[in-house]
Order: C-alpha cells, then sequence, then structure tokens
C-alpha cells in the first residue's frame, strides 16, 4: 500500500460523476454544429463510432492505472519512460492541461459575453470562473468530488430542458444516411474523440479509487456511456431541429433550438440552460485545473500546494485574457490545442498502455510476495 | 472576525452592482413592427407601441403610439425610431412583424436576419404578410377592441384555433428558409371595410425567401393545414356537394372535423419524375346540412360526393402550389432523404411544377348531429 492510497479515497460512483463532469465542458453547445459541418446528417453515426473507441481508450487506461498501483498519471510516465523522458512528458501534460483549461476559460468568457452580459468586462467573468475552480480544486481531491456529484443533477434537469428541441424537429433532416465520404467520418470521429478526451485525467484519480478492477471498468464505461448517449441526444435534437442548412449557421445549435421554447415558468429557457450550462464548464475547468495542478507539482519538487494552483491559475487567466482580446488569438489556442490533443490524448495513452506490459509493477509485487 | 470583515467587505465590492442591467422603465417595447418598401424602394419600419396609463379602477386604458421611420437596415430604422422617443426603443418583445407584399415579394431575409443573429430578441415573433401595405394594416386601431395593440395579434391566433392558420414564428420557418426542397407559407392579412378592420386572407406561399405573390384562398387553408398534418382546436370545412338545386345554400354542406391522419407519401417516377401521394383520412361530423332529410341511407351518397368535392378543393390547392413554384409540403427534402442519388438529377426549381401530387382523401363520417 502505498502513502496516497491511505490518504484519500473517493468512491466508486464519485469516480463516475468526476468523469462524466470532466468530460462534459465546453463542446456539448456546438459539438452539432462541429459534427454537421464535418460529416453532414451522418454527424451522429461518427459520432457513435467515435464513442465506441473513446470507450477502448477507457479500458485501456483503466488497465495501465491497474498495471502501477497507487501510482498517479506521472509517476507511471517516470516508471515507464524513465526519469527524465517521464518528466518531460509531464511537462508536456502540464502544457496539455494549462492550454485545455484556457480554451475552456476563453469560450466560456465569449460565450456569456455573446448571450448573457454584452456589458460586463470579461476579465470578471474569467475571475468570477476561476474562483469557483480555485476554490474547488483547492479543498483537495474528496472535495472534488463531492462538488462534481452533487452537480451531476443537472445533467437530468439539462436533458429534460433539452425535450422542448423536439417540438419543431422534422426527423427527415436526418435522411439521406451515408453520403459523407470516408474522410470526413474520420474527421468527425477525430473531433467526437477530441470532445470525450478527459479520460486521460482518469489517470489523475482512479489511483485514489475504491472497488476492485472490474468494479472501476463497469463504472467507467458506464459513465462514458452515459456522456456518449448524452451527446447523442443532443446531436439527434439538434439535427431534426434545424434541418441539414440551417445548422451550420448557428454555432450553439443547442441554446438557439431553445429560443423559442415558452414554458410557463421560464420565458427564456436558452438562457435558463445557459446558466445551467455554467456548472458543466466549471467542473470541466475546475477538473482540468486541477490535472495542471498536479503535474507543476510533481516538475522538480514537491512544493506548497496552493502555490501550484495559484500559478496555474494566473497562466491561464493571462493567457485567456489575450485570446479573448479578438477572435484571431483564440483561434491560435484553438489551432495549438488541435495541434497538442493528438499526442496527449491518444497516442502517449497507447504508448503507455503498450509499453505497461513491459514494465507493470503489480505482476512484480505479487512475485515478491 | 477579521476574515469576516474582509469577506464582507468583498462582498460589497463585488456584489453591489451589475453592468449588464436594462431596467424596464427605460425601454419603450414595441408589440407589432411592419416592414414596407415605398414605391422608390426605400425601407420603411412602422411599429406599435403601447401605453397604459394607470386608472384607478378596472385594468388601465391603453394608448397606441406609431412611430414611421425610414432606413437602409432594420437596424438603422430602428435607430432613426429611436430618436424620436423619450427612452429607448427595444424591439425584444415583438409578437408580430408585419410585411408589405411589396418588400415580402423581394426577399425577407435581410430584414429579419438581425433576428436571427442577436441573442436578446425573441424569436417568437409570429411573421405575416399584407396585401398591399403593412403601415396601414398596423395603424387599424378599432374602437371596440379592449388592446388595440393586441388586435392584429389576435386575429392571427384565433386563426390557429380554428385551423385556417398555425403556429409560425421565425424560428419555426428558419430551417425551412434555408433548406433547399423546402418552402413555407405564412398568414396574409389584408385591409378591409374601408380601412377599418384587417381581415385574414389565406396563406402566403413562399419560394425561398420571396413571397410569390400567389396564395392559398381563405376557403383552402383548413384542408390544406390538415394535410400538412397541422390541426387547431377545431377544423370546419364547407363544401360545394350537389349543383343547380334552388336556394343556393342547398347546395353546400359543412363538415366539422373531429379527427384525422395525413400521410404525405413520395417516390420517383418514370413519367413526371416524382409522384407524390397526399392520403388524409378525416373523421367527421356533419355540422350542417341545408337540405335536410339526411336518413341513413343517404349517407354513402354523401360521403362519396364529399370526398369528391374535397378532392377538388385539394387538386386547386395543390395546382396553385405548383404554379407558385413553392414546395411547401417539403417534398423535394424527402426526396433527398429518401433517395439522394435520384436528387441529385434533379433540377427543383423547374422540375417541381411538373410533378404529379395526387390527394387521396377518404371520409368517414361518423355522426350527422341530433336532428334527422
Amino acid at each position: 500500500m502505498t502513502k496516497s492510497d491511505t490518504k484519500q479515497k473517493i468512491t466508486l460512483s464519485q469516480l463516475a460523476y468526476i468523469f462524466i463532469q470532466s468530460q462534459i465542458g465546453v463542446d456539448i453547445l456546438n459539438l452539432p454544429t462541429v459534427l454537421h459541418r464535418e460529416v453532414g446528417a451522418d454527424g451522429w453515426i461518427s459520432l457513435l463510432i467515435g464513442g465506441v473507441i473513446s470507450i477502448f481508450f477507457v479500458l485501456m487506461i483503466v488497465h495501465i492505472s491497474r498495471c502501477f498501483p497507487g501510482e498517479g498519471l506521472f509517476d507511471i510516465m517516470k516508471s515507464i519512460f524513465g526519469k527524465t523522458l517521464g518528466s518531460v512528458a509531464g511537462f508536456g501534460y502540464y502544457v496539455y492541461f494549462l492550454v485545455v483549461a484556457i480554451y475552456l476559460l476563453t469560450s466560456f468568457g465569449e460565450l456569456i459575453n455573446e448571450w448573457l452580459l454584452p456589458e460586463t468586462p470579461i476579465l470578471v467573468l474569467y475571475a468570477l470562473m476561476l474562483i469557483c475552480a480555485v476554490y474547488t480544486i483547492s479543498g483537495g481531491l474528496t472535495l472534488i468530488a463531492k462538488v462534481f456529484t452533487f452537480f451531476a443533477v443537472i445533467l437530468f434537469l439539462i436533458s429534460v430542458l433539452f425535450l422542448f428541441g423536439f417540438v419543431d424537429a422534422k426527423f427527415i433532416y436526418m435522411l439521406p444516411i451515408g453520403q459523407a465520404s470516408f474522410s470526413d467520418y474520420i474527421e468527425g470521429i477525430r473531433v467526437t474523440l477530441y470532445s470525450l478526451s478527459s479520460y486521460v485525467l482518469l489517470l489523475l484519480f482512479l489511483p485514489y479509487a475504491q472497488g476492485s478492477y472490474k468494479k472501476q471498468t463497469r463504472t467507467l464505461v458506464g459513465a462514458n456511456l452515459i456522456v456518449i448517449f448524452f451527446y447523442l441526444y443532443t446531436v439527434i435534437v439538434s439535427f431534426a431541429h434545424f434541418g441539414s442548412d440551417q445548422i451550420d449557421h448557428v454555432s450553439q445549435p443547442v441554446l438557439y433550438m431553445l429560443r423559442t421554447a415558452d414554458s410557463v415558468i421560464i420565458t427564456r429557457i436558452d438562457i435558463f440552460v445557459l446558466s445551467l450550462w455554467t456548472v458543466f464548464a466549471m467542473t470541466a475547468f475546475a477538473a482540468y485545473l486541477y490535472g495542471a495542478e498536479r503535474a507543476f507539482a510533481k516538475i522538480p519538487k514537491s512544493k506548497k500546494k496552493m502555490l501550484n494552483v495559484y500559478t496555474a491559475a494566473i497562466i491561464v487567466l493571462a493567457v485567456s485574457y489575450w485570446s479573448g482580446l479578438n477572435e484571431k488569438n483564440f483561434r491560435v489556442i484553438i489551432d495549438f490545442q488541435d495541434k497538442i490533443t493528438e499526442y496527449f490524448t491518444v497516442l502517449i495513452p497507447i504508448l503507455l498502455f503498450l509499453l505497461s506490459f513491459l514494465r507493470r509493477k503489480d505482476k512484480k509485487k505479487e512475485a515478491v510476495q | 472576525m477579521k476574515k469576516l470583515i474582509i469577506i464582507l467587505i468583498s462582498c460589497i465590492l463585488l456584489l453591489s452592482g451589475c453592468w449588464d442591467t436594462r431596467e424596464f422603465k427605460e425601454v419603450k417595447l414595441g408589440i407589432t413592427a411592419a416592414y414596407d418598401m415605398t414605391e422608390d424602394g426605400v425601407y420603411k419600419n412602422t411599429i406599435l407601441i403601447p401605453n397604459v396609463q394607470n386608472s384607478a379602477q378596472g385594468p388601465g386604458k391603453e394608448s397606441t403610439q406609431f412611430l414611421t421611420a425610414t432606413g437602409n437596415t432594420p437596424s438603422e430604422a430602428r435607430t432613426n425610431i429611436d430618436r424620436r422617443l423619450s427612452s429607448t426603443y427595444s424591439p425584444a418583445q415583438l409578437d408580430v412583424l408585419l410585411f408589405g407584399s411589396n418588400l415580402a415579394k423581394q426577399d425577407i431575409y435581410p430584414y429579419v436576419d438581425a433576428y436571427y443573429r442577436d441573442p436578446r430578441m425573441h424569436l417568437d415573433v409570429v411573421p405575416a404578410v399584407v396585401k398591399g401595405s403593412a403601415e396601414q394594416a398596423l395603424k387599424v386601431v378599432p374602437k371596440s377592441e379592449l388592446r388595440p395593440s393586441e388586435y392584429i395579434e389576435g386575429i392571427l391566433d384565433s386563426e390557429v384555433d380554428t385551423t385556417n392558420s398555425f403556429e409560425s414564428s421565425l424560428q419555426a420557418i428558419g430551417s425551412e428558409l434555408y433548406e433547399e426542397g423546402e418552402d413555407f407559407a405564412l398568414p396574409l392579412l389584408q385591409v378591409g371595410d374601408g380601412g377599418k378592420t384587417v381581415s385574414y386572407d389565406g396563406l402566403a406561399l413562399f419560394h425561398k425567401s420571396s413571397y410569390t405573390g400567389k396564395d392559398i384562398a381563405f376557403e383552402h387553408t383548413t384542408l390544406f393545414l390538415l394535410m400538412k398534418k397541422q390541426k387547431g382546436k377545431v377544423a370546419r370545412i364547407t363544401a360545394k356537394i350537389f349543383d343547380g338545386k334552388n336556394p343556393e345554400p342547398v347546395n353546400y354542406t359543412t363538415i366539422n372535423i373531429e379527427d384525422f391522419s395525413s400521410k404525405i407519401k413520395s417516390r420517383p417516377d418514370k413519367q413526371n419524375k416524382v409522384r407524390t401521394d397526399i392520403k388524409l383520412d378525416l373523421t367527421v361530423m356533419i355540422q350542417e346540412y341545408p337540405q335536410d332529410h339526411l336518413s341513413l341511407n343517404e349517407l354513402p351518397k354523401v360521403k362519396k360526393k364529399l370526398e369528391q368535392a374535397l378532392t377538388d378543393q385539394a387538386n386547386e390547392t395543390i395546382s396553385t402550389i405548383q404554379e407558385a413554384n413553392s414546395d411547401v409540403f417539403g417534398i423535394g427534402r424527402s426526396i433527398y432523404g429518401h433517395y439522394p442519388s435520384y436528387w441529385k438529377k434533379l433540377d427543383w426549381e423547374k422540375d417541381f411544377k411538373e410533378i404529379e401530387i395526387v390527394p387521396h382523401i377518404n371520409v368517414n363520417i361518423r355522426s350527422r348531429g341530433i336532428f334527422r
């Protein structure tokens, strides 16, 4: 038993909620449009295929974690790649997590600015979000787990509100099937996989999770399925609502389709959903900020924890402010993220998975005992 | 204690203000707007702003204010309206948007773009076309109405209940506006009685985003909407089932549609490129049969005559639609959905006029009232 194992524990259900909350971030609002631009009306098929692939990644991650009991992402990388290479990869992840956090924060700011609070200085929006996230992760793993679990109810609330999108839906818009080319499908699958890519973060949480390997696998695959079906549901509602030409003009179809939905209690459901969604944005943001904090802690030596959090927060805030200035800057961030995402969410996990067969520690221990 | 003070001070700093307050007293909300194109091609915007005066007893009396301004874009016209108001004009709560037929015939999209683009705008606006000048229709304020500002909205709403019009909104026509192989129709209004009333006049057929100038006549709207699978609270159709009997009303009957089902199926066809079958089953109650003596033996004959009359009505509507080149049934989209490779061979712009649309109407008379 390593030290960290005894220190903090998260239950299986908490693990599932952490996974769900870190998966559903900003992408949910514009995923239908992005998929439609790439694959056309077949977007939902490539979403399904991408979802199945992401399940394999989750299985791989759980396997890696099993091979190195009690070790987090950065320790595992040191064990596999050796000390120097492991540290370099660790720093790479630090950058990656920061970039994702910056992307999440900037998109959040932009959305709220466009939809809800056009007059409020964007820096204030960033600051509010940062305060929430920093406060959440300052409490440590157990607090993160509890907060994420607490907010999970919003997923169900939002799912119900999305039903309003079916009011004007026409399912003929889902047809014809099979018009996209093979390369379009690949592109769609890539987009899907990136939007489900927070399985990388699992390596940070898995060492502290309770339950056997089998139970963990089952929980995480289940959680991933929930997210995939939620995405599928969202994509189908938006496709059926907007039709094949209008959806390309609408950048946040999910909010847009709720603009006319009138209910007795809430007049503007889109605004209400947007407010609920900020919670998703916050939890995903907090998860990546936590990842960055963990990574930073491991680079040279262990330091005071809050110092790491503040450094990460300040870097994120500064870069987000720069990228929020105009669309060109934001594109730079997105392009950079696109470039590195492939390495950190696809290549490195696969490499770790393959090498974990050679360097696994669990079998060795058993042999010693 | 120190901590508490810090928290309190930061609360005062953080929670005391808001950048995005928009107070109700500072804006004037337009309820109905009319967009017109003058003869010189200048865009003209007229709005109706209701002002409710407080009164000691009962509901406040409402006075209406009309403002007209011209401009190159709707936003510019709005700014020009704003110059004459003590507070800011906001179209965020607009209920009805009227297009003059001159403007609608050109292209409505440029004028509604702002509604789609600005998240503050309410997309629930009901668009409608006015034959002639929309401004004139807007300015009709019947004295008998308690709330003159809701006059036109009321007309449109009540026609939805009687299945003469359907619940349209800018959002609802949004997908049809963009989609190829699918068009839409909007309610059509006309100023009548020498400018004293506004009447509902049928449905204006659109192709892409412009008004074709052709309409579905008021008498045919109910059947048309039933074929489109839309029914309000009640649906009544009057049909001519006999010829040459005296007096004239005897030739007619009015039916009340209690239940209906409609299926539209399109498939490629060698002769006419596309063949569409509209299968409409109606369960009806005879509401008015001026001829009297509606015995049980008579019913099969009445049913036949009724089916014939309704099919004639439907055919008339269909030929209007094809003449207007307005694919309101979304036949093109359905062909594209089910036969994508065949769709590529079609030139829908031209082919729609030539396709074959066949209505199959089946009437089931469930009741003939309590008077035999």
